[in-house]
């Protein structure tokens, strides 16, 4: 039993690219940086958790062949209903945390909906979602939000487990470990997986491939969700806009973990690889002192990259 | 003359045009000055960017493809003129129009080339083009000479400069997307790619040649945009790319391509713009727009799409 | 001056010696043939033969790895589609290229569109010059008409209008008369006759042994990529094109089928069951028996197919199986009841093409051994070996994506996935389309043996010599109803044939339509 789950979690070619590219990167960095240590790199680790997470939903959603342009309005929405919520006083806990994840999951539902009960195509469903929220967020705080997030509450970005592993850093594994199990050891996972690779093929073999979407974009909005969480506990306040680029950043560390379009491939650490290759590379960009506009340029040529590499690889 | 396809794609710009009179009609008996020359006139200078960009789009969507980079193009187009235009004067034009079509020969590129899904390597191309736009210009600002001002948005009459544009560039594309052959394989490409390769016509071909039309077609409504500002924006062209697909969708083009009339576009277009004009009038809170525009949007896509397209 | 014969008039088409390979899969070995002009040829063979690679090569779509071809003389090797057109070769596919969007004149001259003095396409004088070739042709449809509204019949008439309209030296048609009736297949079978008085050159590919008897003036049969069979009109019985085809006699193929089947008891039955895309219909099948369902393409094999396994439900009528009645509302419930149903295209209903075999193997076995939800993973690793050996399934890695397999280890997956639990009833749709000879084979004997077990079995097949071999009792379908029944002993190409086409007194022309 033990070793036919071992071989299951053989990591793909994909993840093996992208882990040795982050390697790469990672040295590139330590030298650019010259002081820089092992401290450095985990502390990249530490604030990509927020991307990392939410390119664990966006993996899952790529999945199933669709792809949500609505988790950085999503996370942005987190940040700015949890700072809100919570107003500085860390009793506010449980309502603020609740408040949070409710809303996201309604953004998932609302999603998963539109797709697959009104059967519109899935990016441009999510391209309104994520219009009406912002807009929603802006009539919510006129422009300027308010709260803050506790201190104590912080803790969750902040805090290091003896001074060697981050708690963000924990938390993004626990997802990721739940996430696979999910995927790879269950039931529900096998049939999304399989939905998502042949939908027909799925709904032929007496698979409810409609309510599987709907669940793969409930997920995915509850990623963001989490990803504004640990993003707030960052920065302690909420801004406007501060998760947009979180949509396109997902899409871009998913495809370079091997993610693609066509569906039927789900590779996690692939995606944290990404998420950590595009953290690192935008503190490379800041150690370099190339100005912030690089950070777009960057995030459009690496998904072109990853893409045309998968694509020439492929059986034409 | 109006046999065969040319037809049906006319028949399917009536619900937009419905659409349209309905709007001017609600819009004129509430407030009498609507029908004014000098609110049409301005109705008129509004729609020229927004008309400009939807043909691009609707055009990109004709092949069965999509452009998601018309929001970052237009916004690039604006850094360029607000950078160029007062050392070029004049040429500033062509080189913000040539700009958009490199733009778009980027993104046929990456499809064509590397064969990466179209939406993906458009949405690509918007973050490329976003982060030239930043570095050019990081923030709103930048000048745009004011005599690009006068000549095209000085005149308060309707027959000026915007109105006879947007009727120029829509006569020359309904001829174009009717009756030329390149017209024709863009439909037939859109309709069915396999069949109309076997049919003789060049994928590469047409998937360059929208994407380019659709450049230039955004760079063109960037450079009004920034004439009309007077400035440049990095961020302003971003509503646009959901508002393009909006329009072209309630204009009757079909997301899965082959299907639609640019005039469809225009209409859709005009009635997006009075649909702004009258938020405005209503003094409504321009967030609570973009949560409207969200949700017409959704409608727009629930009643045109029903009943096609089960999978994607 | 001597005798003008075949052995001094040049040829039109000369293929010497053609072969042609995709990877280590030999598809063509060493083809050769001629043709001249004002001849039929007709290209016969199995699914997987050769023969749509041999068109595609004539008509530019495919290059060749070794041979010659010549045209008229002259050295011929067309590197795309429109280089062979502008030689004077043009196809028309088995799967039509109708432009959905696009009126039928505007998909007929696509690409050669009358122009005026500015460039502009002359609408007018493009659809008249359609309704012209269209009635030259003796084909009754609207120019006007879009590709969307067409049937499969007008579809395929609409293709051949568009080949003619080129004046072509050489014309291929790839079954052409698949699609339809008796009466409509007639009708391009005395065009073809018409063109070829006027010169041209035709190769038409057909599964129908009596219609190549009746008008091929030379025959080529295709097995496995090798010719096994060229011979001229009046050398050739069916039999011939029989053994050239499968290489053995119908009899080693086919399972054996008992005689006392007709005796069982009833398993399976549909009392006026309907939907929106059916007509209701009443059919039953027995314990043990293969109810061979017939019919000219597109006459309601699809609705029926998709309404057996639950994705477009019957809305009407009553279902029973074993006497009870079924409700069968959704694939879920179709499973449940026991019915397994292969769908007619493995690669878009069947297969996650790109995940591992032994997914793809266990999809059901998987609920046997899974607990709280958990899958069990020795479980699904011991069913994915045990089915490999049982199926042999003809692979070393049960990780590799399964589009690596051959179409016909491909669908022995499909099998063995669905056999994972025993069903009751098993809806067979094409189950041998795109199956290598021998794989074909031993689907016939698991169907065979399945049957001896008491499965019954629902063989929706548009191959003639399938149903004939498999089955009990054919009964056929024509516009969605069942339009005869034909007992094991009165089974006939011609008799299938005649009662497919629909009621007999008045045939209708499916161009009417």
């Amino acid at each position: 039993m033990a070793p036919l789950v071992i071989t299951r979690l053989r990591p793909a070619s994909a993840t093996i690219r992208a882990a040795a590219l982050l390697a790469l990167l990672a040295v590139v960095l330590l030298v650019a940086t010259r002081g820089g240590s092992l401290q450095l790199l985990l502390d990249n680790a530490r604030q990509a958790a927020p991307l990392g997470i939410i390119a664990l939903g966006q993996a899952l959603i790529l999945m199933m062949g669709r792809l949500d342009l609505s988790v950085g309005a999503a996370a942005g929405l987190a940040n700015v209903v949890l700072a809100s919520a919570f107003a500085g006083d860390p009793t506010n806990l449980g309502p603020a945390l609740a408040l949070t994840l409710g809303l996201g999951l309604a953004v998932g539902l609302a999603n998963g909906v539109l797709v697959v009960v009104l059967r519109i195509p899935a990016f441009l469903a999510t391209l309104a979602t994520a219009m009406v929220i912002a807009g929603g967020i802006l009539v919510y705080t006129g422009g300027s939000p308010r709260g803050s997030i506790p201190a104590s509450f912080r803790v969750i970005t902040e805090g290091w487990i003896g001074d060697v592993l981050p708690w963000s850093v924990m938390i993004w594994l626990i997802v990721s470990l739940v996430l696979v199990v999910f995927v790879h050891f269950t039931l529900a996972g096998r049939q999304m997986l399989i939905a998502g690779a042949n939908a027909r093929a799925a709904r032929h073999s007496g698979i409810a491939a409609g309510s599987l979407v709907v669940a793969s974009f409930v997920i995915s909005a509850l990623m963001a969700t989490l990803g504004g969480i640990l993003l707030s506990a960052i920065t302690g306040m909420a801004s406007i806009g501060i998760a947009d680029s979180y949509t396109v950043d997902s899409i871009a560390a998913a495809v370079i973990g091997g993610a693609l379009f066509s569906g039927g491939v789900f590779l996690p650490a692939g995606a944290a690889c990404g998420a950590l290759i595009i953290f690192l590379i935008q503190s490379l960009l800041y150690v370099l002192s190339l100005p912030p506009a690089a950070r777009f340029i960057v995030q459009g040529a690496i998904i072109v990259f990853a893409l045309a590499l998968a694509n020439s690889k492929k059986e034409p | 003359m109006l046999e065969g396809s040319i037809r049906r794609n006319l028949l399917t710009t009536l619900p937009a045009l419905v659409l349209l009179v309905a709007m001017a009609a609600i819009t004129a008996s509430a407030s009498p000055s609507f029908l004014g020359e000098t609110n049409l006139a301005n109705l008129s200078s509004r729609l020229l960017p927004m008309a400009l960009a939807t043909l691009g789009q609707a055009i990109v969507l004709f092949a069965g493809c999509i452009d998601l980079s018309v929001g970052s193009i237009i916004s690039l187009a604006t850094a360029v003129m607000a950078t160029l235009s007062v050392p070029l004067g004049w040429t500033a034009v062509p080189v913000s129009l040539g700009i958009g079509a490199l733009c778009g020969v980027v993104t046929a590129a990456g499809i064509d080339r590397f064969r990466i899904n179209p939406l993906v390597m458009s949405l690509a191309s918007a973050a490329m083009i976003k982060g030239v736009t930043l570095l050019i210009l990081p923030s709103p600002g930048g000048e745009v000479d004011y005599g690009f001002y006068a000549v095209l948005f000085e005149s308060e009459r309707l027959l000026a400069p915007p109105l006879i544009i947007t009727i120029a560039v829509f006569a020359l594309a309904t001829v174009l997307f009717g009756w030329s052959r390149m017209g024709r394989n863009i439909y037939g490409y859109g309709s069915d790619p396999r069949a109309a390769f076997a049919r003789g016509a060049s994928p590469q071909r047409v998937v360059y040649s929208v994407y380019v039309i659709s450049g230039v077609l955004a760079a063109a409504a960037g450079t009004v945009l920034s004439i009309r500002i007077l400035s440049g924006d990095p961020l302003i062209g971003d509503a646009y790319t959901l508002d393009t697909v909006s329009a072209a969708i309630l204009g009757g083009v079909a997301l899965t391509g082959g299907r639609g009339n640019v005039l469809g576009a225009l209409f859709a277009a005009a009635a997006l713009v009075l649909i702004n004009n009258t938020f405005n009038l209503l003094e409504l809170d321009t967030n609570l727009q973009s949560i409207a525009k969200g949700l017409i949007f959704i409608l727009a896509l629930v009643f045109f799409m029903r009943g096609k397209a089960g999978e994607a | 001056m001597p005798d003008r014969t075949d052995a001094d008039t040049t040829p039109l088409l000369v293929v010497e010696a053609m072969s042609k390979a995709f990877g280590r899969n030999s598809v063509l070995k060493g083809v050769s043939f001629s043709l001249h002009a004002g001849e039929v040829l007709a290209l016969v063979g199995e699914n997987g033969a050769g023969k749509s690679t041999l068109m595609n090569i004539l008509s530019g779509g495919l290059g060749h790895d070794h041979g010659r071809m010549s045209l008229d003389g002259a050295a011929f090797a067309p590197s795309t589609p429109t280089e062979a057109a502008a030689a004077g070769v043009a196809i028309v596919h088995q799967e039509t290229t109708i432009l959905p969007d696009l009126s039928v004149a505007e998909t007929i001259y696509f690409g050669s569109e009358p122009r005026n003095a500015l460039g502009l396409i002359r609408q007018n004088e493009l659809h008249a010059r359609a309704a012209r070739l269209l009635a030259d042709l003796g084909f009754a449809i609207s120019p006007h008409r879009l590709g969307r509204d067409l049937s499969a019949a007008e579809r395929q008439m609409v293709e051949i209008a568009g080949a003619v309209s080129r004046s072509p030296r050489l014309l291929i048609l790839d079954e052409p008369t698949a699609s339809l009736s008796a009466a409509a297949a007639a009708s391009v079978l005395q065009l073809m006759a018409r063109l070829k008085a006027t010169g041209m050159a035709i190769i038409f590919i057909s599964h129908r042994l009596s219609e190549v008897i009746e008008s091929a003036d030379r025959v080529v049969v295709l097995k496995d990529g090798e010719m096994t069979l060229q011979a001229v009109r009046g050398a050739f019985t069916r039999d011939d094109l029989v053994v050239a085809m499968v290489g053995r006699t119908l009899s080693n193929i086919f399972p054996e089928r008992p005689a006392e089947v007709t005796t069982q008891p009833e398993r399976f039955a549909l009392k006026a069951a309907g939907n929106a895309g059916l007509p209701p219909i009443d059919l039953c099948v027995r314990r043990g028996e293969v109810l061979g369902i017939a019919g000219l393409e597109g006459q309601g094999q699809k609705p029926l197919a998709d309404a057996l396994c639950g994705l477009r439900p019957f809305t009407c009528g009553r279902i029973e199986i074993d006497g009870q009645l079924l409700r069968l509302r959704s694939p879920a419930a179709a499973i449940a009841a026991g019915i397994a149903s292969i769908p007619d295209d493995r690669r878009t209903e069947g297969l996650a093409l790109t995940l591992p075999i032994r997914l793809n193997l266990s999809l059901f076995a998987l609920r046997q051994g899974s607990r709280f939800g958990f899958l069990s993973v020795s479980h699904e690793a011991d069913f994915a070996e045990a089915a490999r050996r049982r199926y042999d399934i003809k692979t070393v890695d049960l990780e590799q994506p399964v589009s690596q397999l051959s179409g016909g280890n491909q669908q022995k997956v499909v099998f063995a996935r669905w056999l994972a639990g025993e069903p009751r009833l098993l809806v067979l749709y094409e189950p041998t389309k795109g199956v290598d000879v021998e794989t074909e084979s031993e689907i016939y004997h698991l169907i065979g043996s399945l049957t001896q077990r008491g499965v019954a079995v629902l063989l929706i097949s548009g191959d003639l010599l399938e149903l004939i071999g498999l089955s009990d009792r054919i009964v056929t379908l024509y516009e969605g109803r069942i339009s005869g029944e034909i007992a094991r002993h009165a089974f006939s190409e011609e008799a299938i044939m005649h009662l497919a086409s629909g009621p007999a007194p008045a045939p209708r022309e499916a161009v009417d339509a």
